[in-house]
């Protein structure tokens, strides 16, 4: 008898893991059905897919919880906060002054290796005007058909500018929007020379912006900053500079109304586009909605911001989630 | 039944699903080889795709090892292709072709040969019959390992990305990949006279397996092709060559496309990208330089197919008593082209000297420590 009871709770510990797959795709099978149909009919039972949605709400709450509080922790290194800079990386770059090139099967893979290192040396100067830390989060490098190699870093910063008074905030929701740079629209051309010239300023505008917000609405953080230099094709020692940036702030009960309705009178920051839908219709709804501009699920959101469609929060390509080992753990993931 | 109980026999039922696809999982690796110390884990099993356990299905006809591949023919072993594209079972030719279980084989010794130029291709003399075997690739793997410079910079590079992404599915072991060269054997029963054996391969590596029946004489053995090649050759008073393609004097092999070729049935009324086109431009100047070089059209008798492991020549034994005895790669000698990794171990220690070697490039890739993949964050006010 005992046996058997061992062998029973040693299988219910083995299928806990597809039980709990098994309703969440329910869930998500089911509410997609039913946004298909329009009814409330599904071909499995509807109690399983109501477990398996609360199940996939249980989760994706845990996770947006978890990239808000990123988002305004002082100290986090995650993916929730990042700066990304795009440049030309050459062999030369990544070698120690001196050292023997390898063989040119090797180049490719020695500069991959060494792209994180590498990517360090622009810490400096954001730490000397943005960030108190600054973390190499992920790299990448590209190859063009010409053999040019681009590498692309992503850094994940802690705040060294004010993000404003968050003590009284109780409860707020997380608003992202973009805004508009004057290096956004890809015209600027530079000698490469002066890249961290162009960079400092880039960083001083981002950081203009982000005060010039905090002061309407009492909070702001540089959500992400991507800034590209690529090299103009006729003259490789030009650089096409361009940079686009994201704010965070936070929406909470104490602000006026006039406050949040005046922001659309600035004309540095456009419009706010709302950002997360309200509840958690699921994945394929979620899909759904970004494909063909349909809102499932959830109360439709008036976006008035003509100049980008609202961003996705969720995703995170080749990130792991908020709490994992390539950043530093956040909000109790 | 209770919803208590309906959950406990669902669980048990899942949990019976799991154990399942592991056994499974298990009992496959140890049918397919001796030598292999995971186990692997088949999601089929889980959803029911492929039959639970039980031998392979036994193929009795040899046009059941055939099927249209991109650039023609893919003959699957134990199919056997003639001269004139006939099939027969690998059983009617050979005597003692291993089984499945038996397979990898691993040679005992591999010595290198010096490879020359393509330009200086041994001609055809008179009286001596040409043996023209092309085959795109060969598809049985050995347990000789051979790969270029290049390849285990991309192994190494696929490891570090992974690395760098903290992927879950990444472990140490991982910077190395097999590399086994594939067997090609090559049947000669042809006694009509002296074979001048040709033996050209498109893509990967090949380590070819001559096999000779009784009063067969064998004149000269001419590889030619790119990337690591192979021979184990039975002894004889035979010339060989090992010959590097040079673009300048001999143009990349290729068979003339036909209506089965699936680039060609699937190309429905044109042709956008022109790549049938290009196939046959690249027959017509390969072609070119054949007859230039032998006389005769490359298609001509021509012994092969984009995949093919089994190549005959000559006429098929006509007794069980007459076949060809095989030669085993295992413990025999191996001749191999000058490349950068070539490997005849014992998996273990194949492995672990692979690592060895890939760990070292990586670490001197990432500039002398492999911690330097993983940057210490930097701070403000570093102490």
């Amino acid at each position: 008898m005992k046996f058997r009871i061992y062998v029973l709770l040693a299988g219910l510990i083995l299928a806990t893991p597809i039980i709990l797959l098994n309703l969440s795709v329910f869930g998500t099978w089911g509410s997609f059905e039913r946004t298909l149909s329009g009814t409330d009919e599904t071909t499995v039972p509807g109690g399983l897919v109501d477990l398996g949605n609360s199940l996939n709400g249980l989760w994706s709450d845990h996770k947006e919880e978890n990239q808000k509080a990123a988002t305004f922790d002082a100290q986090a290194l995650t993916k929730q906060r990042t700066i990304t800079l795009t440049r030309t990386v050459t062999l030369d770059d990544v070698l120690a002054p001196g050292e023997a090139r390898p063989k040119p099967e090797f180049e490719g893979l020695y500069i991959l290796a060494r792209a994180p290192a590498h990517s360090m040396r622009d810490c400096p100067q954001m730490l000397e005007q943005v960030a108190a830390s600054c973390h190499v989060g992920h790299t990448k490098i590209k190859t063009s058909k010409a053999g040019v190699r681009t590498l692309i870093s992503t850094y994940g910063y802690a705040p060294a500018y004010p993000m404003g008074d968050l003590s009284a905030i109780d409860s707020a929701t997380v608003e992202v929007e973009p805004v508009t740079l004057s290096r956004g629209d890809r015209t600027q051309i530079y000698a490469a020379t002066d890249s961290d010239t162009v960079r400092a300023a880039i960083y001083a505008e981002v950081l203009a912006a982000c005060a010039k917000l905090r002061n309407r609405v009492g909070s702001c953080v540089v959500k992400s900053l991507d800034i590209s230099e690529k090299p103009v094709p006729e003259d490789p020692d030009q650089i096409r500079v361009s940079a686009s940036a994201r704010l965070a702030w936070l929406k909470h009960d104490g602000l006026s109304a006039d406050v949040i309705a005046g922001l659309n009178l600035d004309s540095t920051l456009p419009e706010i586009a709302s950002v997360e839908p309200a509840s958690n219709p699921g994945v394929f709804a979620k899909l759904l909605s970004m494909l063909d501009g349909i809102n499932v699920g959830a109360p439709e959101t008036p976006t008035t911001s003509s100049a980008e469609p609202p961003t996705v929060l969720r995703g995170g390509g080749a990130f792991r989630p908020a709490g994992e080992a390539v950043f530093q753990s956040v909000g109790g993931g | 039944m209770s919803p208590v109980q309906l959950f406990v026999s669902f669980a048990a039922i899942c949990a019976a699903a799991v154990w399942l696809m592991f056994y499974q999982a298990e009992q496959t690796e140890l049918v397919d080889s001796g030598e292999i110390d995971e186990v692997g884990f088949s999601l089929g099993g889980l959803i029911g795709m492929q039959s639970l356990g039980g031998p392979e299905p036994q193929i009795t006809d040899a046009s059941q090892t055939r099927q249209a591949e991109h650039f023609g023919w893919a003959i699957a072993s134990p199919g056997v292709i003639d001269a004139a594209d006939q099939l027969v079972l690998i059983d009617a030719v050979l005597d003692g072709y291993p089984t499945k279980a038996k397979r990898p084989q691993r040679p005992a010794e591999v010595v290198q040969i010096e490879a020359t130029s393509s330009c200086d291709i041994r001609p055809l003399r008179a009286g001596e019959v040409l043996a023209n075997v092309l085959i795109g690739k060969a598809d049985v793997a050995s347990d000789l390992h051979a790969y270029s410079d290049a390849q285990m910079a991309a192994d190494t590079t696929y490891w570090l990305n992974q690395t760098m992404l903290g992927s879950t599915y990444i472990s140490d072991a991982d910077i190395v990949k097999d590399h086994p060269m594939p067997i090609a054997d090559v049947i000669v029963t042809d006694t009509s006279g002296p074979v001048y054996l040709l033996l050209q391969h498109q893509s990967g590596a090949v380590l070819w397996n001559i096999h000779t029946a009784a009063g067969v004489q064998i004149a000269h053995i001419a590889m030619l092709g790119d990337g690591p090649r192979a021979l184990s050759a039975p002894q004889g008073d035979h010339s060989q060559q090992a010959l590097d393609r040079d673009a300048a004097c001999t143009p990349v092999a290729a068979r003339q496309p036909a209506e089965y070729w699936t680039m060609v049935s699937r190309a429905i009324a044109n042709d956008p990208e022109q790549r049938i086109k290009a196939a046959h431009g690249r027959h017509a100047s390969y072609d070119a330089w054949f007859r230039a070089t032998f006389a005769q059209g490359s298609e001509e008798r021509v012994i092969g197919a984009a995949t093919a492991s089994h190549l005959l020549v000559g006429p098929v034994p006509g007794t069980p008593e007459a076949r060809v005895a095989y030669r085993p790669i295992k413990g025999a000698t191996v001749q191999v082209t000058p490349t950068d990794h070539v490997l005849a171990l014992p998996k273990k220690q194949r492995v672990a000297e692979m690592i060895q070697v890939q760990r070292a490039l990586a670490t001197a890739a990432a500039g002398g420590d492999l911690a330097m993949l993983f940057p210490e964050p930097m701070h403000r006010n570093a102490p």
